[in-house]
């Protein structure tokens, strides 16, 4: 099986540090940005099959990194972690991100867990 | 009595066949014009044989200006109380009208030679005494007459009729002085009880912030409260007079809606509360309540006048936006070490046994420290709401800082985060203070700075005495505060801008209640760029057998 890369974006250390655990256990190789900037400066360099932002982080926010980060071209899938899923949230990611991203909520870690299992079977 | 006026009479017929009686007292009038004296309210007959320094002796002794044909006779007259006398000279007779004792003087006049002076006295004082002084005077006069008699008499029958009218009078006066001045003295209370109910009204306005206006429409006449005028920053003498002037000081934001909702009281008379801020003229914003109501004339049904009040509800508007974002922090604050606990320990479970043994210890490693945070911001909440409520009682004694510096700070080991501590404290210095409480604060402080500070950087906790104090301060190498927000980081729920890093805002609040509860002070000195560094200070106490490192 190809190694799968993925990008996780969060200013909190846990948070990565736990992605990239629940990632590494179905098999994706992953390494870490700590804001947005840094995401699109990685981006630029490597390639990804996969990214996972957060969407409150200083400077650029989830939503303005991926806008950026399609600009650059990257096609792959973005899964938006965040502490504060509402309807009002998933619609604008909708609307000016895409139908093709995916949203999870930081409280539910099965979903996310389910999420990757579904994205590792689709590769 | 017809035997007295007879020979009153015949007196004075004598007297106008003898030339102008008046003449001689308009020539004595050219020598002394004001005379100042005792006074009494006498009626005088004067013998028809008086001299003229007699007549202006008498004069004399009660005191005034007076003038050939009639008399004004003066008196300081204390507030609330008559001018005190009023004389009248007619023909032979001096009327003078006082309110003052003066007994003496009856004895003195009979002296001079008059046949009679009869005083009528009102109330002294405010007690009804005109009638016996009265009587007394009229006494006092019958025995000086007797001691040294002088002629004509007049007989014993008229005499006791003046002395009756006279004591009829003094009744009189009695009674309409003391109507009277029960009268002006229940003024003066009410004067004095509604000027202090304006002052209180005025004081009761100024602690509750609230200030009152009148708007007369029929006569334009605009009233506000000096605490009004102070909520609006305007004097008294500037408060606006027209609908525009005063739209002028309502936020530009808010203008619309309170104009909206006073035209329609002024239109239909419903009464109006609402909510806008206020630019008062040295640009300072506030936030007011206003309420008002319309006095209406029921016929025309138009509105006559309006009145209302405005509380100023700055505090409570910072207060309810403090707590709002204070909810929002907290949930944020609490889920943040939450969820990873939560996804920490769901990896453990699905992973556990294709984990490194190095992962999964650092994995442990991290839900404990997340508990740890989740516990201390749960502690600090407690705290804020005991300390708020008045429910924390401290124990001082006396310890020894260093120690209790040392434990507090590997007590923190699991948030340190990589941040090396530095204690420079010298084992002699003792304080006097509340072991939990001298921890809260040394937690607060050296948390916030392991929480602001860049990873692996040093944070320095020192101490020294001064005087009966000890400082204690704790260094930190981050991005320091702005001058501006300074003092407000000790402000409940405040937090400073543009950091990332999260907190309940409380820690600070509570350091600074702690320290204030064992009498010391807290403050910050700060570069921004080149970290900050928070004292505070602490009784110091003379080391003890009995003190102990916690």
């Amino acid at each position: 099986m190809l190694d799968k890369r993925a990008l996780v974006v969060d200013d909190e250390e846990d948070i990565r540090i736990l992605l990239r655990g629940l990632l590494a256990v179905k098999g994706w190789s992953v390494d870490q940005a700590c804001d947005g900037h840094e995401a699109l400066a990685r981006t630029a360099t490597e390639s990804y099959d996969l990214i996972v932002l957060d969407q409150r982080m200083p400077g650029l926010t989830g939503i303005e990194t991926a806008l950026r980060l399609r600009e650059d071209s990257f096609r792959g899938p973005i899964i938006f972690y965040s502490a504060y899923v509402t309807p009002d949230f998933e619609e604008s990611i909708r609307s000016e991100v895409g139908e093709e991203n995916f949203v999870v909520s930081k409280t539910d870690i099965e979903d996310f867990v389910n999420l990757i299992h579904r994205l590792g079977d689709d590769r | 009595m017809t035997r007295f006026l007879r020979e009153v009479t015949r007196a004075f017929r004598a007297r106008e066949l003898n030339g102008d009686p008046w003449r001689e007292v308009a020539e004595a009038m050219q020598r002394v014009r004001v005379v100042v004296g005792i006074s009494a309210l006498g009626v005088a007959w004067l013998l028809p044989n008086a001299t003229t320094t007699q007549r202006l002796v008498f004069i004399g002794l009660v005191g005034g200006v007076y003038l050939p044909y009639g008399a004004i006779a003066l008196s300081i007259a204390k507030k609330g109380h008559p001018a005190s006398r009023i004389g009248i000279v007619a023909s032979d007779m001096l009327i003078l009208f006082t309110f003052q004792l003066v007994l003496p003087q009856t004895r003195f006049v009979a002296m001079l030679g008059y046949l009679c002076v009869i005083t009528v006295y009102s109330a002294i004082g405010g007690l009804p005494a005109g009638a016996p002084l009265t009587v007394a005077s009229v006494a006092l006069t019958v025995v000086a007459q007797a001691v040294q008699p002088q002629p004509p008499r007049i007989d014993t029958y008229t005499f006791a009729m003046f002395a009756a009218a006279a004591g009829g009078l003094s009744f009189l006066l009695d009674r309409t002085g003391a109507q009277q001045r029960r009268a002006l003295r229940d003024l003066d209370d009410s004067v004095v009880k509604l000027e202090e109910a304006r002052r209180q009204l005025e004081e009761a306005q100024r602690l509750a912030h609230v200030g009152s206006w009148s708007w007369d429409i029929v006569a334009n006449e605009v009233i506000w409260s000096s605490e009004l005028c102070e909520i609006f920053g305007v004097s008294l003498d500037d408060i606006p007079r027209s609908r525009r002037s005063f739209y002028e000081l309502i936020h530009p934001d808010d203008r619309d809606g309170s104009l909206e909702a006073i035209l329609r009281c002024e239109d239909t008379g419903e009464p109006f509360q609402i909510q806008h801020r206020v630019v008062r003229p040295d640009g300072e914003i506030r936030w007011v309540d206003a309420r008002g109501q319309a006095v209406r004339d029921q016929a025309t049904r138009t509105t006559l006048m309006m009145f209302g009040t405005v509380q100023d509800i700055t505090e409570r508007k910072q207060l309810e936006r403090l707590r709002r974002e204070f909810v929002s922090g907290v949930s944020h604050d609490l889920r943040t070490p939450l969820t990873s606990i939560k996804g920490f320990a769901a990896l453990l479970r699905v992973a556990g046994s294709d984990l490194s043994e190095d992962d999964r210890g650092d994995y442990a490693l991290r839900i404990e420290r997340n508990a740890h945070e989740l516990e201390s911001l749960i502690a600090q909440l407690l705290d804020y709401s005991r300390l708020e409520a008045g429910h924390t009682t401290l124990a001082p004694e006396v310890l020894v800082l260093g120690g209790v510096v040392r434990s507090s700070v590997e007590e923190l080991e699991p948030v340190l985060a990589g941040h090396d501590v530095l204690i420079s404290i010298d084992d002699q210095i003792t304080v006097l203070a509340d072991p939990d409480g001298l921890k809260r604060v040394l937690r607060n402080l050296i948390e916030n700075a392991a929480k602001f500070a860049p990873r692996s950087t040093l944070i320095w906790v020192g101490a020294h005495n001064a005087g009966e104090e000890v400082v204690l301060s704790v260094r930190d190498e981050g991005p320091g505060i702005p001058q501006d927000q300074r003092e407000r980081v000790f402000d409940a729920f405040y937090r400073v801008s543009q950091s990332a890093a999260r907190g309940t805002g409380l820690g600070l609040a509570v350091a600074k209640r702690y320290v204030e509860l064992q009498g010391g002070r807290i403050w910050i000195d700060s570069e921004p760029g080149r970290g900050t560094m928070m004292s505070f200070t602490l009784p110091r106490a003379r080391p003890a057998s009995g003190s102990r490192a916690a």
